[in-house]
This record gives structure tokens, sequence and C-alpha cells, in this order.
């Protein structure tokens, strides 16, 4: 080999797949020992859940098939709470979330403390989960629909503040500067040229914010109170899984439902 | 330029109502108001109930570290180990099996019978909170870390179906013909062509989804009983009125989160994702 010649790290054409392919089986052991370690760290039985299966699945059948909507007076009430529940959560969270991203945004944020006191709250509030919050807000607030309410907005605020703070930051800057060069003061800006391009986003957000509420209201109904999840609570306290089931059709469907109303208004406005 | 209309002030109208603007005024008033109902005519606001003196206590012992005890910071440091295995093996069972699913539902490498069959049942398990899918298992398995990752196990399923068969459905349409016309069967195709070149982007949906799974893993424990996660510890604590544990613990869980999400934002950055 001369001495101007590169040396090739590679002397075959081969070898290159070879490490590429040893580097994969070695990472494919790492990840599979990883998994046998946590797994055997959680009791997590591999071997139980297919022994077990037809067992579960009898057990299943027996306890919540078929499905009893004896209270079905009390669901339909708890359905409805739960959806103008997440609705208003949805809203009151999506109002505050555009207040909080115009804050944020580095186009419309002028204050700099304020952005980042705005930012670092979305943050924080974002990475705790919200049942986490209803079991924190509880012993102050007490069970009740006020509480499901102010958890779900939080979470909904929180979601939607960053999402909107990066989407002002692209709406085009252009029209920003025709408004500013005409003459449009701070506040003509934001509601002619900033809130006009981003609205029909937000509204598909917010929708999504519903959406993601409307599930989510299963689990904060049974921490914090409130809704169908409540009534979920109540029936799995008692033991009474043929109404659980019945509830639980009720969320699906209204799920499903709501899903597709979204989907339908989705395709109108974007 | 006759057909300029003049609004009730005067003015000419530059802007016509389209229907999409119908539609969107339309979503924002009927929210308003059912925003009014539900806040002025429906909860019920139980002033009375309201602990002021727990909430100043909750929100003062929040971030005081030196009144948690060593043993506390021990045993949560491990409920979150074990929240995170959870999660994580919870991911992975749903990975291997997603990943197989994703390939059979991929319209443009699978049969599209079979492919609308998986997306619907995939989209009908979605629909079902996961609560209630571990709730649904611990019938059958009782109160263990096997019903956790059984009922959060079928959600994570139907978002890697999602997300991979969108992503396999993005491949490269000529390779696949390439490799077809050269006379690749199907395991072929896979791993020549599928596989490799959605890589990247398999590896950011695991890590969404990981982030997603962590979240449920921590409140699994409160809403379904699966003992030591972490978010029966905080419940214990806050039953207790160990305020200052409670915060401990809502701090940790908000770390752990908040570094996935930065790993997340990196990874999202590096244009991985999208």
């Amino acid at each position: 080999m001369k001495f101007w010649q590169v040396k090739n790290k590679y002397e075959e054409p081969n070898s290159f797949f070879k490490e590429k392919r040893i580097r994969s089986y070695i990472s494919l052991v790492l990840i599979l020992i990883i998994s046998y370690i946590t797994a055997r760290l959680i009791g997590f039985d591999l071997i139980l859940i297919f022994k077990n299966f037809s067992k579960a699945v009898i057990r299943f059948l027996d306890l919540y098939i078929p499905p009893n909507f004896l209270d079905i007076k009390d669901l339909i009430e708890a359905m409805w709470v739960t959806i103008i529940l997440c609705i208003t959560a949805g809203t009151i969270g999506t109002f505050l979330a555009y207040a909080a991203a115009l804050g944020m945004s580095k186009t419309t944020g002028k204050i700099k403390p304020l952005r980042i006191v705005l930012r670092a709250l979305s943050t924080f509030l974002r990475n705790v989960p919200a049942s986490i919050w209803a079991i924190v807000l509880l012993m102050a607030f007490w069970f009740g629909e006020f509480l499901a309410l102010l958890v779900m907005t939080i979470g909904t605020f929180s979601f939607n503040a960053r999402l909107f703070s990066d989407m002002i930051d692209e709406t085009n800057k252009h029209s920003l500067e025709a408004l500013d060069s005409v003459g449009a003061n701070y506040w003509q800006i934001v509601f002619q040229g900033i809130v006009p391009e981003t609205l029909p986003t937000s509204i598909s957000w917010s929708l999504f914010s519903v959406e993601t509420n409307i599930r989510s209201s299963t689990i904060i109904g049974m921490l914090a109170g409130g809704g169908i999840g409540h009534l979920i609570g109540i029936y799995r306290h008692f033991r009474k899984f043929d109404q659980l089931t019945a509830a639980v059709i009720f969320v699906v469907v209204g799920i499903l439902a709501f899903d597709q109303l979204s989907v339908q208004i989705r395709k109108r406005i974007l | 330029m006759s057909d300029i209309k003049i609004s009730f002030t005067g003015k000419p109208k530059i802007k016509t109502l389209t229907s999409a603007d119908i539609v969107i005024s339309a979503v924002i008033i009927v929210f308003i108001l059912i925003t009014v109902y539900t806040v002025f005519f429906n909860i019920e606001y139980k002033w009375d109930d309201f602990q002021d003196e727990t909430a100043l206590d909750i929100a003062s012992n929040f971030i005081r570290f030196d009144k948690v005890g060593i043993d506390k910071i021990i045993e949560m440091l491990l409920s979150l180990i074990n929240t995170l295995s959870l999660a994580f093996v919870t991911t992975i069972t749903g990975f291997v099996t997603g990943i197989v699913f994703g390939l059979l539902s991929a319209r443009n490498i699978s049969n599209l019978y079979l492919s609308n069959l998986i997306r619907g049942t995939a989209s009908l398990i979605r629909a079902v909170p996961t609560i209630i899918w571990v709730l649904i298992f611990v019938s059958g398995y009782g109160l263990s870390a096997t019903t956790a990752v059984m009922g959060m196990f079928f959600h994570t399923l139907s978002f890697f179906i999602k997300s991979f068969a969108e992503t396999f459905e993005e491949v490269d349409k000529g390779t696949i013909e390439a490799l077809r016309a050269s006379g690749s069967n199907w395991l072929q195709i896979v791993f020549g062509t599928i596989l490799p070149s959605s890589l990247t982007k398999i590896i950011s949906w695991i890590a969404i989804r990981s982030e997603i799974n962590f979240g449920v893993a921590v409140v699994i424990g409160p809403a379904a009983g699966v003992p030591g996660t972490i978010g029966s510890l905080i419940n214990n604590a806050s039953r207790g009125g160990d305020y200052a544990t409670q915060g401990f613990g809502v701090i940790l869980v908000f770390l752990t989160a908040y570094i996935m999400e930065v790993t997340i934002n990196n990874l999202r950055q590096k244009s991985i994702i999208n």
C-alpha cells in the first residue's frame, strides 16, 4: 500500500455489514437481558398468562357478562355529566392554554420572565400524570365533579399550551410583518394575524383534548369522583361487575361517537 | 368586481363566510354554551368541604425534602424502578406483537381485508380505557404485576399497530416493487426494505410509547390496586397526611417523565420523527 492511499477501515467489502450485524445482535441480546431482569423484578410471569388464560376468560365471562342495565337512568345521567364535564374542561383548558401560549411563544411573548415562568409551569403540570394531580388535590378539595373538572382542565391546559406556543411560532411571519408595517398595535396583530391563522388547528386540538378527557374520565372519576368513572369505582367496590360492564359499554360508545364527530368536524374545518 | 358585498355598517365586506368558518363558530358557540351551563348550573360546589388548612399544608410541604425519612426515600426509589420496569416490559411485549400485526396491517404489503380487520380490532381495543382492561384481567390473574402488564399491553399493542402500519405504508413503493420483481418472497421484502428503512421511526415510536406507558404505570396502582408502583406510595402518603413524602414522589415522577420528554425531543430534532 502506498503512503498516499487512504486506508480503508473495512478491508473486505462485506466486513461493514458484518460489523453492523454484530452490533444489532449485541443490542438485541442486551434488550433481552434487560427485559428478563425487569420482568423478574416486578414478578411478571409469561407462563402464568398462557396457563391461566382459559381460566381468566371463563371467570371474566362469568363475572362481567351479560351486562346488567339495571341502573340505566343513573348511567345515562352520569354519562351526560361526564361528557359536559369533559367539554367544559376542554374549553376552559384550551382558552387558558391559548392565553399562556401567547405569553410563552417567542413571537408574541415580549416579557422574558413571564415566558420562562409559563414554560416551566406547563412543563411541570404536563409531566405529572393527571391522576397524580387528582390524588394530590383530593385531600384539599374532596370528591366531586369540581375536582374532576379541575384535574381535567390542568391536563388540557398543560398539553395544549406547548402545542399552541409551537403553533404560534410557526405562523407566517410575512403577514405579521405586513400588519406591523401598516401600523397595527400588538393586540391588533394578535387578533388579526395570529388568531385567524391558528384557529382551525386549535379547534382540532381542543376536540382532541375533549376526546382524551373522555378516555381519562374513568380513571379520574375513580380517584376524584364525578361522572361515570365514579359509578365504575362504586360498582367495582361493591363487586357489581355486570353493572360495571354496562357502564364500560356506555364509555366505549361515548368515545367512539365523539371520535366520529370530531373526525367529521375536522374534515370540514382543516 | 361587482360582487363586493356591503356589510350592515356600510363598509365593504373583505372576507366572505365559508362553510369552514360556520363550522368553527358553531363548535365554539356550542362549547361555550356547554361550559356556561356546566360551570353555573350543573356542578355542585362543595365549598364547605374545602379544607384550606390541608391545602396550605400540601403546598408548604411540597418541596420539604428534609422532612422525608430516608426509608421513605429508598422505598420511593425502589418503586420508581419497579414502575419503570413495568413500563419497559409492557412496551417490549407490545412491540414484539405489535410489529407482527403492524406488518400484517400495512396496506402495501398485506391483504386489504386482513388489514381492515386488524385495524378495526385495534381501534375497538383503543376505545376501552386502559384502566378497564386492567380491571378485566384482575378477575382472572389477581392483583399482580402480570395483571398490570396484561391490561397495559392491549393499548400498547393497538398503538403500535396503528403507528407501525402508517410507518410501513410510507416505505418507498419502488423498492418494494423491485424486490417483488426480482422474486423475493414476503419475508425477504420485510427484512430487505420495510424494516431497515423504517428503523429510526420505529425507535421513536417505542420512545413515545415508553413515556405514555410510564404515565399509565404510575396511576395504575392507586386506581386498580396493583401494588408496588410509585402511584400507590403517593396515594398512601396522601391518605396518611404525609405531604412531604407525597411531594417528593410527585417530584420524582416529574423528573423521570421530564427526562423522557427531553430525550424524545432530541430524537425529534434529529428529524427522526416527521
